[in-house]
């Protein structure tokens, strides 16, 4: 009886051999049937018996392999192998059960779709979509051109016209853009209902709401005898309108103040339509506004402000068009011929859609749109990487399933679908990351890069936004992504040799070669193309660190600047320098302001005019070869305030007043182009934008060069001119012992004191206007890092994943080897060289990729070339220290394999 | 797992799912009286053993082949009794006739010897 027990046993143990399922109602049953059957052997007596058991248990192992591989069977291809939703369910329960590799790589592939469908709104705001016009294709900005005959081979750039100019243009018969029309931007102060408030206005003229084919939601648009009776008529946009006139239709016929004259109001334009300039508040004929604004706009012929905008005429080829205004630019010139001997002028036509972003930020779009995608391609390359090792471990199941008959189309299949429904969840989530990255670079957008060429900015900040198109991408990148993602893994899936699974133990399948390097090779691709990523991040990081480090010739923290404007006709008008002593005067006894002063353009902001040098001490230049120089109207504290630096002289002071002789004080730049290798003061110089006098002006100091405009201008010569002498100021800066925002209230107060109706505008501190200088290099390098540093992070987890799998893999391996004398040291060597391989590959690849497409990037960059081997040698630093502690990580691990261990598993 | 109620579908049998049938006939048996009764048929030449016999119970229950039956009244109460249903005894008349007239080829092929012939 004992022998029946220990067989009973023994049967009963090798019945867990069985599948759950199969076990749970029927292993009662087979235990009694067996100790029925033996205990009838024991009956015969001899080995009938333990021979009979033997052949039970071998039975039992023999048939459980079967159930279990056709439960596996049933599992994948029950009923009919051609149930595609079957695969999905399959595949969605193999994703549930794996949160963390589905966690991990719905993330990654979240964040590539996500950062793609963002740059897609973008591209699509800057580049791709229509214009809001009926037949935008059609209209064009037509050019007068300037060429140089100094500098021959520069393509001629576009410039602005005059109204006399145009005039020519409007006169010129069968023109092939047609209607035509100009525009130009201006301020204007606008009083009585409420507050002043300062408007932006587009000067237009009458044509210019035809042309774009825009009509007014309410009243009428311009017409030709408004031009001719010279009505001073002004439409609103429909944004004034709501907020200052509360949206009340009876608006039209009313007259409104602006600059202190009549101006009557005649309709309100298109819902949310600001003009070409994206800025207008409201529209006026170029007459009304030569009226309200200056009248040399005019007057003038060479007073240039306005572009001047088209509608190709049906069946007229742009080429054509083209050679139309080359020879409207030649009559346009004999009209008006340039004083400038060495200037060429022509003309010429733009398509509208072309030029609505200037180049600079058509270029960084492409580049960040190159960065995305990538990112994309990292991350679609770690995704198969992960779903290869995936492959390996359900390697016998895929097998089984082979050998069992599934064909392979259908194992590459249910691989496909995988990588389809992962690809999908990553959509979903990336459409969300999109979401949230475009309304993020809405805010983080430079004004700088929405401007188009010219007087154009169509590129509203919100018109970079989320929306339908955005999710369709992120949809189509998710499929596009999910298709190539699982082609590797399908086909590896699809190759399997059962016969070899299922004989050989699984950890003599590690070693096998073709897909590990397969793997490699994926692993190759990302850290090549995070090289490319991290070379272009250094690049913009050196750019940035360069503009950043150009010396400002101030001190940019704590200073306040703003603007005013005195309208024409008002009391002050009349008295602008007592004007501006009075607002320095109050200004001054407001504590918490240490110091002001007033000039006419705010630092970093750009001249007040840029003029020419006629003659520079004895020496008189010739017209068209007077050097260029700034123009500025200071008062005596302006150096004090920015806290710029004295070099040499004195500076004006009371006794530099309007009767006495003009006096001058120059920057560096200017003292040594116009005087090298000599002393500057005491010496006299003409200016030719100079209303102070015909005779030349007294050097009576020299300061160190303050930066006028964007870093990577550099320096020009300026002047800085008295407004003791010519009081020409219409900026105010101070500078503050407190936080200067603070103090914002108290300077309204002051300019409130002063006169009630003056407007403040473009209110900003010295450092908001630096960062704004510098902002498209700031984001750009802000979104390269970002992508910069995910491509870092992707690559190295796909490195860590194949150095750890490898490890655990080749456990037994280094087991062997450790048994048998290697050091440690040795086997840690032996993992790391693979991965040294590796990132070797993909550094050498990267580096070529990187170089090639660093010219995207040459022409955002300031004082960088793409030849500085600098970035690029960082960036492989970087990335080769990180890849290889990423590798050195689990191989570690393998330091640490007990070798009686490893040999006694498995 | 396959349900179809076509007969058919169900062909061919492996062995072990023929013999069960054969064993059964219109009776029902528990297991361990099917190995017996098939060792018997056979005259001890085909011997079924409980692990196989009961996975394949346990299939053909699962494709509507077999049944479970209320045991006769004599049965021990501890055993389940299975019986052939209907379509389980379609599928042994297709996988009778389908194997006849594999036989009837092997005759004609002369792979087949009639124990006449071989005592003549």
């Amino acid at each position: 009886m004992r022998g029946s027990r220990i067989w009973a046993a023994v049967y009963r143990l090798s019945l867990r051999l069985y599948p759950r399922s199969l076990r749970d109602g029927w292993s009662d049953e087979m235990l009694r049937a067996f100790e029925d059957a033996y205990a009838d052997h024991r009956r015969r007596g001899g080995w009938a018996a333990p021979v009979f058991a033997m052949r039970a248990v071998w039975d039992v192992m023999r048939s459980s392999r079967r159930e279990r591989a056709n439960r596996e069977e049933r599992r994948f291809a029950g009923r009919g192998t051609a149930d595609l939703g079957l695969d999905v369910r399959i595949a969605w329960r193999s994703l549930v059960r794996t949160p963390l590799f589905t966690a991990a790589a719905v993330l990654v592939l979240a964040l590539g779709i996500g950062a793609n469908g963002a740059l897609f709104s973008a591209m699509r705001a800057t580049v791709l979509s229509k214009l809001p016009f009926p037949e935008s294709g059609r209209l064009v900005l037509l050019d007068l051109t300037h060429a140089s005959t100094t500098r021959p081979g520069d393509a001629p750039t576009p410039t602005s016209w005059s109204w006399r100019k145009f005039e020519i243009l409007e006169e010129t018969p069968g023109r092939l853009a047609d209607p035509v029309a100009a525009y130009g931007m201006r301020t204007v102060t606008l009083t009585g209902d409420g507050d002043p408030v300062r408007l932006t206005v587009e000067l237009v003229s009458v044509d210019y709401f035809e042309v774009l084919q825009v009509r007014p939601r309410v009243g009428r648009d311009f017409s030709s005898e408004d031009e001719r009776e010279n009505r001073l008529l002004a439409i609103l946009s429909d944004g004034l309108w709501r907020e200052r006139f509360g949206g009340d239709a009876g608006v039209i016929g009313r007259v409104v103040t602006l600059n202190g004259r009549p101006v009557e109001v005649i309709g309100v334009g298109a819902a949310s339509f600001r003009g070409l300039t994206g800025q207008a508040d409201m529209w006026l004929t170029i007459q009304t506004g030569a009226e309200v604004v200056a009248p040399f706009l005019v007057e003038e012929a060479y007073a240039h402000w306005l572009s001047v905008l088209g509608r190709i005429v049906p069946g007229a080829t742009l080429e054509a068009l083209q050679s139309q205004m080359q020879a409207t630019g030649v009559a346009v010139e004999a009209a008006y011929p340039d004083s400038d001997p060495t200037a060429v002028r022509g003309g010429g036509a733009r398509l509208l859609e072309q030029a609505r972003v200037n180049r600079q930020a058509r270029r960084a779009v492409i580049v960040l749109a190159a960065a995305a995608g990538l990112v994309l391609v990292i991350a679609c390359a770690n995704l198969a990487g992960l779903l290869l090792a995936r492959g390996r471990q359900r390697e016998r199941e895929t097998a089984v399933r082979l050998a069992l008959g599934g064909g392979r189309w259908r194992a590459a299949r249910s691989a496909l679908v995988e990588s389809l429904l992962l690809a999908g969840l990553g959509g979903l989530a990336g459409g969300l990351v999109a979401w949230v990255l475009a309304s993020w670079m809405v805010r983080v957008w430079p004004d700088r890069f929405l401007n188009g060429d010219g007087n154009i900015r169509f590129v509203e900040a919100s018109a970079v936004q989320p929306d339908w198109a955005l999710l369709a991408a992120s949809a189509i990148l998710a499929l596009l992504t999910g298709v190539l993602c699982g082609i590797a893994p399908a086909l590896a899936a699809s190759r399997r040799a059962p016969a070899l699974t299922l004989r050989a133990g699984s950890a003599a399948l590690e070693s096998r070669r073709g897909r590990a390097d397969a793997r490699s090779v994926l692993v190759a691709v990302e850290l090549a193309a995070a090289l490319v990523l991290l070379a272009g991040t250094g690049m913009m990081v050196a750019s940035f660190a360069r503009l950043q480090s150009v010396d400002r010739g101030m001190d940019t923290s704590n200073v306040l600047a703003f603007y005013w404007s005195l309208p024409r006709g008002s009391e002050w008008a009349s008295r602008p320098y007592d004007f501006q002593a009075t607002l320095l005067e109050r200004l001054e006894r407001v504590p918490g302001i240490t110091s002001a002063s007033v000039g006419c353009s705010i630092p970093l902001g750009g001249h007040c005019v840029i003029s020419t040098v006629r003659q520079a001490g004895d020496r008189r230049y010739r017209e068209g070869e007077r050097p260029r120089i700034g123009v500025h109207y200071i008062s005596q504290s302006y150096f004090e305030t920015l806290g710029a630096r004295l070099v040499a002289g004195r500076l004006p002071g009371d006794t530099d007043g309007r009767d006495s002789p003009p006096v001058v004080v120059l920057n560096r730049t200017a003292a040594q182009r116009l005087f090298p290798g000599e002393e500057a003061i005491g010496r006299h110089v003409g200016v030719a934008a100079d209303p102070t006098s015909e005779s030349p002006a007294q050097v009576i100091a020299v300061v160190d060069d303050i930066l006028h405009g964007p870093p990577e201008r550099g320096f020009m010569p300026e002047a800085y001119f008295s407004i003791r002498q010519a009081p020409f100021a219409s900026v105010a800066l101070v500078r503050t012992g407190v936080d200067p925002s603070a103090l914002v209230p108290e300077i309204r107060a002051v300019m409130a004191s002063i006169d009630e109706s003056l407007p403040i505008f473009r209110l900003r501190t010295l450092e908001e206007m630096d960062a704004e200088n510098t902002g498209d290099t700031r984001v750009l390098l802000m979104l390269l890092v970002a992508f910069g540093g995910l491509a870092l992070v992707l690559a190295a987890t796909g490195l860590w994943a194949i150095v750890a799998f490898a490890v655990s893999s080749r456990r037994r391996e280094m087991g062997i080897r450790m048994t048998l004398g290697a050091e440690p040291g040795r086997v840690v060597t032996l993992v790391m060289g693979k991965a040294a391989a590796i990132v070797a590959a993909g550094l050498l690849t990267g580096g070529l990729g990187a170089w090639w497409l660093s010219r995207l990037l040459e022409s955002l960059l300031y004082e960088v070339r793409r030849t500085d081997p600098a970035p690029f040698l960082a960036a492989a630093t970087v990335l080769a220290t990180v890849a290889l502690l990423a590798a050195w990580l689990p191989a570690r691990r393998a330091t640490r394999v007990d070798p009686l261990e490893t040999l006694r598993t498995d | 797992m396959n349900r179809s109620t076509a007969p058919d579908s169900h062909l061919p049998l492996t062995a072990t799912a023929y013999h069960v049938l054969l064993a059964l006939g219109d009776r029902a048996m528990h297991g361990y009286a099917m190995m017996q009764a098939i060792e018997a048929k056979t005259e001890g030449r085909d011997r079924l053993l409980p692990g196989s016999l009961y996975a394949t119970i346990a299939r053909m229950v699962g494709e509507g082949l077999l049944e479970e039956s209320e045991p006769p009244p004599e049965a021990d109460r501890r055993r389940r009794y299975y019986r052939v249903t209907s379509l389980g005894r379609s599928v042994a008349r297709a996988e009778s006739a389908r194997l006849a007239r594999l036989l009837e080829i092997a005759r004609r092929e002369s792979y087949l010897v009639e124990p006449s012939r071989r005592k003549a």
